[in-house]
């Protein structure tokens, strides 16, 4: 395993919501206006991408260079999520740590988007895929390896959170670590202790 | 400690010759890198290794109100070719020979959508598929992984013989002659690298069909075409070759092909294909790019002289065991995995779930008893890696590696037992593909147009995902249930627009002062015999009513059509007169404060125009005199159409001609005073003030249609009592078209500065 090398790693905050009930048409200009209004300092945005029309696809995406932001529906479950590409640096939890605070920054800003209404509340529930075969192959080793990892980090940002880890089952699927906390997710904190870190 | 690598992991499963290529490609890059390669040669090596350029990979993007810079991380430190960043995303095209689509190989293509792109696959009208957002730096890796499933992407792109087509029912219609497969697996073989189809100035496509009338092999459109045959040899057997056709193809200035031989035995279709690419490489015009595909040097030639041209070299070629070998070599055929059974009886559950309706618009039965062929529809022709996967897993328990990707931009599924065909749709219901249309009016065809393209003009992909979205579901006529309709998102015919029932090319017109998005409305199409007549634009309208013209359209042929009357013969006896006529009011474009949605295009909320921001809505609309003067020309262009349709082909063409003296004098016109109506000074004026100036030049096609303008005048001046053929006659609409279309986008340019 050799997840402080790897560049493709992904991260999807799940939301409270059924995926039928989700108009990807509306996300689309929230998008572009990102890009127009330099919402996202920290990275090179390229395009907008709308794959609504594929049944539980990667929804609507912003194209970035370092990597790709989207409203997903993988799996039938809506998320916010953030897949890294490229530029990824430091050791393995510090490269989980970057994907984390991306997919939480946009999930604040998307939440601040008063044209998309009653946008819905993150649940406790976040899937991380480790999308490079090579160097983080989906077997339980690198599960065993990467899986306390996770835990750690999640636990130094909400350290009363108790996370439930699980390997993802998906045939074909790159390795996927499900996390599930209890309590609400305070999107602001979050990001100021994983900023710390 | 090394990091794995794929090289290594891949090294016993990789055929040496392409791992040999893929390092060569990596060397390349590094070289490039380092700027020891010059960066139009290297432009074309990746190109030849399927390795394209998306949009915005000049590093510039407008985001609805001003041009932004986007600073990737070697800019201007290093290019993937003149005007490309070296980090823009791109995309890479993975050539499927015929469209043969294995589930080891779907499984691969899914995990590297997701791995390095976004999580979709992308298949194309030429049976290809298309990944995007890649990184140039991670193309080996992944050339890699598909060579180990036996895909190269070599020739996938650039100036070379690209992948090779064929019917997805080979070996299972009951219509075919017989079953291509062998014979197009053989071509690709052959072509693949040879040395004479390595020095041309343009693509050569090839696509190989197992009869005259349908449409699965779409031979007229391609360079080289293949229609099976059968003849009595001389020993009273029957003997297996083919009609061979050359110089189709579509793009700017679309060409039928013409009938090179009429029967050529299997032996001789190889050497043949290589006698046409020598004499190709050889007179083919290799420095106007314009005018380098294979169909201008055949209408330059005269089919006659380019038959004996190609017989000629063929005498000079060295013999070749491969000819017979390899049309020979045992071929493994596709077979049925499970036994063939008749489709069960109706139960509740089959008939609640929209298996019949599925059932009749996406099932075909084979000729062989009690099997059919499935069709899973990709919406816009796109699928997931979760899809992608569910797919592979679905061949290998229902049908074996029988799968192909459809010039439709679907997946044909063969070799099915009729038992099976209701669980088979059960589990397309779990992965969200059972959706039915295969082949009918909703199942709208389009090239990637401005989502990806570098040219894209129009949101071809908009338009369709709106089409598909108002026509499903919709209680249509059964004579419109099997209209095609096919949409580009410009002149260049990606999305096979001439040979639609209904198609659509992008363009813009300048209103009002912004550039809105336009649609050429393209009529007169045929689909069936192979693409067997191409269509002409007979008007152009706003984006957003286009789905109007598809409803009137469609609503006038339901009305007015006689008995069992096809499309093509109605829209010839109604007239395009007429269906104009109908079409004009929704030329119209409302004021900016009125319906600002004229101004942006299908799926993309930015406004379309950069030029005129900040100026604020007219009181009324102003038209300039050069709207007026465009106008004109495309009235007169328009009657060029007419003339053609009555077989005048003369007329047509001088009309044609006339078009674009009116579109250039109104272009003069704005910078020169007392212009007559004298075609040498429009010319000369033209001239000097636009071409010379470079100010007409398309930023992509450069003079290109200039030139267009400037060989119609120096025909104009020769014998005027030359008959002109329909095929000239035609091309030069065609020219007009777009030469038009390029004087309304230099004025565009010129509103903007």
């Amino acid at each position: 395993m050799l997840l402080d090398q790897s560049q493709r790693i992904s991260a999807k905050l799940l939301l409270d919501m059924d995926a039928a009930s989700l108009n990807l048409d509306r996300v689309v200009p929230v998008f572009h206006r990102w890009i127009q209004k330099d919402q996202l300092p920290d990275e090179m945005p390229i395009d907008v991408a709308n794959y609504g029309h594929v049944k539980n696809g990667p929804g609507v995406l912003l194209i970035c260079h370092r990597g790709h932001y989207g409203i997903d529906l993988q799996g039938g479950k809506p998320g916010i999520r953030f897949a890294g590409k490229r530029d990824l640096k430091g050791s393995a939890k510090d490269r989980l740590r970057a994907v984390i605070l991306a997919t939480l920054k946009a999930a604040r800003l998307l939440r601040q988007e008063k044209s998309l209404g009653d946008w819905p509340a993150p649940q406790h529930q976040i899937e991380f895929s480790f999308d490079d075969r090579l160097l983080t192959p989906n077997n339980s080793e690198t599960y065993e390896a990467i899986a306390p990892i996770v835990r750690e980090l999640w636990l130094q940002v909400l350290p009363d959170s108790d996370p439930q880890i699980s390997q993802g089952d998906v045939p074909g699927r790159p390795l996927t670590i499900q996390l599930t906390g209890t309590g609400e997710l305070d999107l602001e904190a979050m990001i100021g202790k994983l900023s710390e870190i | 400690m090394s990091l794995p690598t794929w090289k290594e992991r891949l090294a016993d499963s990789t055929d040496p010759t392409l791992a040999d290529e893929i390092d060569i490609f990596a060397s390349q890059i590094a070289l490039r890198k380092q700027g020891k390669v010059d960066e139009s040669v290297f432009a074309e090596t990746r190109l030849r290794r399927g390795a394209y350029g998306q949009r915005y990979d000049n590093g510039k993007r407008h985001d609805g109100k001003k041009v932004r810079e986007i600073s990737f991380p070697n800019s201007g430190i290093t290019s993937k070719g003149p005007g490309t960043e070296w980090d823009a995303p791109g995309m890479l095209r993975i050539k499927i020979p015929y469209g043969a689509f294995s589930a080891a190989q779907m499984d691969v293509v899914a995990e590297l959508a997701e791995e390095y792109s976004e999580g979709i696959s992308h298949a194309t009208t030429r049976q290809d598929i298309q990944i995007h957002y890649l990184h140039l730096e991670d193309s080996p890796d992944i050339m890699r992984r598909l060579a180990a499933v036996g895909i190269t992407t070599r020739e996938a792109c650039g100036n070379s013989v690209r992948n090779i087509t064929g019917c997805v029912r080979a070996g299972v219609c009951g219509g075919e002659q017989f079953d291509i497969t062998p014979y197009a697996e053989a071509c690709y073989q052959f072509l693949l690298g040879h040395p004479d189809a390595q020095d041309f100035g343009r693509k050569i496509k090839v696509a190989f069909s197992g009869c005259e009338g349908e449409s699965c092999g779409l031979v007229s459109i391609h360079d080289i075409g293949f229609v099976a045959a059968k003849r009595n040899s001389d020993d009273g057997n029957e003997e297996r070759g083919f009609k061979m056709v050359v110089g189709g193809g579509l793009g700017a200035v679309p060409h039928q092909a013409k009938t090179l031989e009429d029967f050529v035995p299997l032996e001789e279709i190889l050497p043949l294909s290589q006698a046409i690419c020598r004499v190709f490489a050889r007179l083919g015009e290799k420095r106007n790019r314009a005018r380098a595909r294979l169909k201008f040097l055949i209408a330059k030639t005269g089919i006659e002289e380019f038959r004996r041209l190609v017989h000629e070299e063929r005498k000079t070629l060295t013999f070749d065991p491969n000819w017979s070998d390899l049309v020979h070599a045992p071929f493994d055929s596709d077979k049925p995995l499970r036994q063939s059974a008749p489709l069960p009886q109706a139960s509740g559950e089959i008939d609640s779930n929209g298996f019949h309706s599925w059932q009749k618009t996406n099932v075909r039965q084979q000729r062989q008893e009690n099997y059919s062929t499935f069709f899973v529809t990709l919406p816009l022709g796109d699928i997931s890696s979760d899809q992608l996967r569910a797919l592979a897993s679905l061949s290998r328990k229902f049908t074996g590696d029988t799968t192909r990707i459809t010039v439709d931009q679907n997946l044909a599924f063969r070799w099915a037992s009729n038992a099976d065909l209701p669980a088979i749709h059960a589990e397309l219901i779990d992965m969200g593909l059972a959706d039915g249309g295969a082949e009918h009016i909703e199942d709208v065809t389009s090239c990637p147009g401005t989502d990806t393209c570098k040219l894209g003009i129009s949101a071809s992909r908009g338009l369709a995902g709106e089409l598909h979205k108002q026509l499903s579901g919709s209680d249509l006529d059964e004579a419109v249930q099997k209209l095609q309709i096919k949409i580009s998102g410009c002149f260049n015919s990606c999305g096979q627009h001439h040979v639609a029932d209904i198609g659509f090319y992008g363009v813009s017109r300048k209103v009002n002062g912004y550039t809105v998005p336009h649609f050429q409305v393209v009529l007169g199409g045929q689909w069936t015999e192979n693409g067997g007549a191409y269509g002409l634009a007979i008007v152009a309208i706003p984006s957003k009513n286009i789905p109007e013209v598809v409803r009137r359209i469609c609503a006038s042929f339901v009305e007015e059509r006689q008995s069992d009357e096809a499309f093509q013969q109605y829209i010839k006896r109604i007239g395009k007169v007429t269906i104009r006529q109908r079409l004009d009011d929704l030329r119209d474009v409302p004021g900016h404060l009125a319906d600002p949605s004229y101004y942006s295009d299908w799926g993309d909320p930015r406004e379309y125009t950069t030029g005129d921001m900040g100026i604020g809505e007219c009181a009324g609309a102003v038209i300039s005199p050069v709207q007026f003067g465009l106008a004109d020309s495309e009235r007169i262009v328009f009657e060029a159409q007419v003339k053609l349709d009555e077989n005048e082909s003369k007329s047509a063409a001088e009309l044609a001609y006339r078009s674009m003296l009116v579109a250039a004098k109104t272009l003069a016109a704005t910078k020169a005073t007392g212009l007559t109506d004298d075609p040498d000074t429009i010319v000369n004026s033209f001239q000097e003030h636009f071409l010379k100036t470079k100010l007409f030049f398309d930023p992509f096609a450069k003079g290109k249609f200039g030139n267009y303008f400037l060989q119609a005048h120096q025909d104009a001046g020769g014998d005027v009592s030359k008959e002109v053929s329909e095929d000239l006659a035609r091309q030069r609409i065609e020219e007009a078209q777009l030469f038009i279309e390029a004087a309304h986008a230099c004025y565009g340019r010129m509103s903007v500065t």
